[in-house]
């Protein structure tokens, strides 16, 4: 077995992002890297049961990615479950305003947020009309 | 049994149920879904009143006027700290008062105040953020609390 350093590590000092949550890089929370939360789809209005949307792992940082590139004037709206309320409502950032985000018809325009979410179990994103096949939306969280 | 293949005692393993530190939102009032007691107009004044929140850095605070009778509600977040011994109205650390209101009717409004570990914080119902508070309606308008940390 080699020492020294050019040791080949046991897989264990890996880090794992299979793990729940606490990941430095963010983890994409539809899926494998790359996977789109929305890729086109109707307006989905708010969320109602603990099966909607996205698990967190009680993540810190909520980053999201939206490149809109045909239709004018949406908005995605983030919401926030909590196991310990049983109950979904609008994700605020810390001075109380509604974490949005939203695109007024440009074509090919990409915006991008990082927000806060302290921990909350689960997100959903609330679209207020269609978006066509071309507009992915993707999320992921890490946690410092 | 001693050595490196020592079993630990459990109280080395971390528990959701462990003093704080969580990062999922532990609720205040108790097991998840259970809401605080109706809020009232009382200043607190003895260390029992209102909730523990295990030392956690964040305050989550969710809050529901299912009727709205004129204004609102308006919640004022009151803290103790042991080391003080006494209560006061809660600051964040920009100097901001923790207050919050719910002005439409059967609309959720959320709330994430860090609170640095203050041992307990108190919900009073006041007249806060321009907004001369409505009375609670039991078994219609709800609170719910919850603290989590990073």
């Amino acid at each position: 077995m080699a020492t020294g350093f050019n040791n080949t590590p046991s897989a264990s000092e890996f880090r794992n992002h299979s793990s729940w949550g606490r990941t430095r890089q963010p983890k994409n929370i539809a899926g494998a890297n790359g996977a789109r939360i929305v890729h086109g789809g109707a307006a989905n209005g708010a969320p109602t049961t603990v099966t909607d949307g996205f698990s967190t792992e009680n993540q810190r940082y909520l980053h999201w990615r939206w490149r809109h590139d045909a239709l004018p004037g949406r908005t995605i709206t983030v919401w926030a479950w909590y196991h310990a309320f049983q109950r979904w409502a609008p994700l605020v950032d810390a001075s109380g305003t509604a974490v949005t985000l939203t695109i007024g018809g440009e074509v090919g325009k990409v915006e991008s947020r990082i927000d806060e979410i302290w921990g909350v179990d689960r997100v959903y994103f609330e679209i207020n009309a269609s978006i066509p096949d071309s507009d992915p939306l993707h999320a992921a969280c890490s946690t410092f | 049994m001693a050595g490196f293949n020592n079993i630990p005692p459990a109280s080395e393993f971390r528990r959701a149920s462990s003093w704080g530190r969580t990062r999922g939102p532990k609720n205040l009032g108790g097991t998840p879904g259970t809401q605080l007691a109706a809020p009232t107009t009382a200043t607190p004044s003895t260390v029992a009143d209102g909730y523990a929140t295990e030392n956690q850095r964040f305050l989550h605070v969710y809050l529901m006027d299912k009727v709205k009778a004129s204004a609102g509600i308006g919640i004022k977040v009151w803290g103790y700290n042991h080391a003080f011994g006494a209560w006061s109205p809660l600051t964040d650390i920009s100097g901001n008062a923790l207050e919050m209101k719910a002005t439409t009717a059967d609309s959720s409004v959320l709330r994430v105040f860090e609170i640095s570990g203050t041992d307990r914080v108190y919900f009073q119902l006041a007249d806060v953020l321009s907004i001369t508070t409505d009375a609670w309606s039991a078994g219609n308008d709800e609170i719910f609390a919850a603290c989590s940390t990073f």
